[in-house]
């Protein structure tokens, strides 16, 4: 088991930088989750991890020690691919055993003995008794993923890397898989790194969770901060199925000095941050869908919109709705399977003060909830 | 009869649906307007393929039916004296020093030759790969793939003057590096060799192409797993890159032998072409092919060439299917 520690990391395909300065400290025993939409630079980060591909500028230290240079057998890795990557003309005993013979020292007779025991025990622990004979081509999506992570804890690594693991996988054996991801790591607590784009791999398995974004890292957290307090609009908007609602609209004070967005399309309590906002300046605000209900027009936080559309989806209802204001900004709601919406009609809705969000409406940037604010309000 | 057990199934989850269907298939109306229909797909087939047939039909399957015909008579182009004289033509081959001489000279070229082009071809492959970047890559591999595009004819003519004892490229290199000139065409030690060169060189582009294609197969993940796996540079090619490209290297191993056991404008354009003599010195250059051709139209016995070609064609076959036999046990197919 290794800490892993990131500082300045750059990768640069010729004029394109994928990695933009990378900075990140993983914890022994720890499993983070790198989160991003596809071409954030994950997977690239991963690979320089790895030692698959070398960083352009940047130190990357397994406990204290220099890694830059290393090639990646030496580093003591094991890594998973999205496509398991298994040697195709090889039974599971020998994909297994492939590294470990790669690396043997000492008698051979004793290297086999031992050798055969590593990969007895993890045929055991992975459930792989019955195929251990064998050709991937001849195995399931589930018992080449097994046989993957198999092939990479065998070599027993200070660092485990998953690029996407389970996205081959169909939508079932995938939350089995995701189920038994975690079991593994909670018996044997190796140093993990998981690439994903599926936030909810990332929220159920992750200790913390880091958001990436254009190659930069934009929220390193706990699943439960990232999605209660995400540090920019960037991260409110991707965590969340569907994301929050943002609007950039102007604040100001209506004729009862109300705090208001655009002349009252949504009313709100006092800012978070009142330096920051001032009367005609633009902010953002999220409010994820699932924290809107409908509520009368004199509640605290209220936003009058129109319904455009109702999707009955069994449990709740998903309303698309649009905002008064001129442009019609969109609003998605999640509501209660019982509440009855027309098309057409307008409804208030509302939410609690605490979870409306406050971004800057230039930098994105968080600027707080609107917590211990009297009365919020968004109307349309 | 295919539908049946389909049918089958859906009577036995369905009943009152698959009756019906039953029923409907069985129809007679129905199963000839089905065979009709199948026929006119067949004649539309037949007819697409036809222009092609013909001219297979007429430039090589008629003729090599007819050689194996006349193997067995004695012809000659202006004799209407044919006569059948069964297995004569193969006695009198068996019985003669230079056909199995030349069996052994095909069987020496085609054993130099085979692993040569392997070795060459994926060595140079590998090397493209690695070493050229992308951009410059096309050019690489044009420049490696031109000669074979050249004709064999006009170039062989070049490598004659390269292998010129006196003035020859050859023979200036061998000297530079301080070791013997060889009198190459001219001896029967060196004229094989060279003419062998000259086939690499103007065969092995197309087998580094196939390699190239190969390679690029190869997922990249699985080099890199090994890599992780910590298995060398060596141990990643032989037992992870090697196996997964077995079925190209036999595609190209194959294409080897049949080329090298029908070699013909190169050895006679080599050693003697038009003017005569070609094979020598020494009969040192001349293979089955060469002697085929020489004992048709320079001795002009025609049942006997026809007789060594069939010879020719089942060596050929007979190899092709032992490696077709040993490839079911060392090519991987994915």
């Amino acid at each position: 088991m290794a800490r892993i520690e990131m500082a300045g990391v750059v990768k640069r395909f010729g004029n394109d930088t994928v990695v933009d300065g990378v900075d990140l400290t993983v914890e022994e025993g720890e499993f983070v989750v790198l989160l991003g939409p596809s071409g954030c630079g994950k997977t690239t980060t991963l690979r320089i991890v790895a030692g698959l591909e070398k960083m352009t500028s940047g130190a990357l230290q397994f406990d204290g020690e220099l890694m830059n240079d290393e090639p990646p057998d030496r580093r003591g890795v094991g890594m998973v691919f999205q496509n398991y990557a298994l040697y195709p003309h090889m039974t599971v005993r020998d994909n297994l055993s492939f590294g470990l013979q790669s690396r043997r020292t000492g008698r051979r007779r004793a290297a086999r003995e031992r050798e055969r025991r590593q990969v007895r025990e993890v045929v055991d622990l992975l459930e792989l008794q019955h195929v251990i004979d064998h050709r991937p081509k001849e195995l399931s999506g589930g018992q080449r993923q097994r046989v993957a992570l198999g092939r990479a804890l065998i070599q027993q690594p200070r660092v485990f890397l998953l690029d996407e693991p389970l996205s081959n996988l169909d939508a079932n054996l995938r939350d089995r898989m995701r189920m038994e991801l975690a079991r593994l790591h909670e018996k044997l607590p190796v140093t993990t790194i998981y690439v994903t784009h599926d936030q909810s791999e990332a929220l159920t398995l992750a200790d913390r969770v880091v958001v990436m974004h254009e190659g930069r890292i934009r929220q390193v957290s706990s699943p439960r901060d990232i999605y209660e307090r995400p540090a920019d609009a960037f991260v409110a908007g991707f965590i969340g199925s569907p994301g929050m609602n943002l609007w950039t609209l102007p604040w100001g004070t209506d004729e009862r000095g109300e705090h208001t967005l655009a002349g009252g399309a949504v009313r709100l309590p006092a800012p978070p941050d009142p330096a920051l906002v001032g009367d005609g300046r633009s902010i953002t605000v999220g409010i994820r869908p699932e924290h809107l209900e409908v509520v009368g027009d004199d509640g605290v936080v209220v936003v009058p919109c129109v319904v455009d559309l109702v999707e009955h989806l069994g449990s709740h209802l998903l309303v698309h709705a649009s905002l008064t204001t001129e442009e019609r900004h969109p609003v998605i709601a999640q509501l209660d399977a019982a509440t009855s919406v027309e098309r057409g009609a307008v409804v208030h809705l509302g939410a609690a003060p605490e979870r409306v969000h406050a971004f800057d409406a230039e930098t994105g940037n968080r600027l707080g909830a609107f917590v211990g604010s009297p009365r919020i309000a968004v109307s349309a | 009869m295919t539908m049946r057990p389909m049918v089958a199934a859906v009577t036995r989850s369905w009943p009152a649906a698959g009756r019906r269907t039953t029923e409907d298939t069985t129809t007679p109306g129905r199963g000839s307007r089905g065979a009709l229909r199948r026929l006119k797909d067949r004649a539309v087939a037949y007819g697409l393929l036809f222009p092609a047939m013909a001219v297979f039909l007429v430039f090589f399957y008629i003729p090599a039916a007819y050689l194996a015909y006349i193997a067995f008579f004695h012809w000659g182009v202006l004799t209407s004296a044919t006569k059948f004289v069964g297995l004569e033509n193969f006695r009198r081959l068996i019985a003669q020093p230079l056909f199995l001489h030349s069996l052994w000279t095909s069987l020496y070229y085609t054993l130099v030759m085979i692993p040569a082009t392997v070795l060459l071809a994926l060595g140079i492959a590998l090397v493209l790969r690695e070493a050229v970047t992308a951009r410059r890559g096309g050019l690489w591999r044009s420049a490696v793939f031109l000669p074979h595009v050249t004709p064999v004819v006009a170039t062989s003519i070049i490598w004659v003057w390269i292998f010129n004892p006196q003035f020859g490229l050859a023979n200036f290199v061998l000297t530079s590096l301080h070791l013997p000139a060889l009198g190459w065409l001219g001896t029967t030690r060196w004229a094989l060799p060279a003419v062998m060169i000259d086939s690499l060189w103007h065969s092995l582009g197309l087998y580094v192409i196939i390699f190239l294609a190969g390679l690029a197969n190869v997922p990249r993940e699985l080099v890199e797993v090994a890599q992780l796996d910590g298995a060398r540079r060596r141990r990643v090619f032989r037992r992870i890159i090697w196996p997964l490209l077995s079925p190209t290297t036999f595609f190209v191993v194959i294409l080897a032998t049949v080329n090298s056991w029908q070699a013909f404008s190169q050895i006679y354009t080599m050693t003697g072409g038009p003017h005569g003599g070609a094979g020598g010195p020494a009969f040192s250059t001349t293979t089955d092919a060469l002697l085929v051709y020489q004992t048709a139209f320079i001795y002009d016995h025609f049942s006997l060439a026809a007789a060594m070609a069939l010879v020719l064609f089942m060596i050929i076959l007979v190899l092709t299917l032992l490696q077709k036999w040993i490839s079911n046990r060392v090519v991987f197919y994915r």
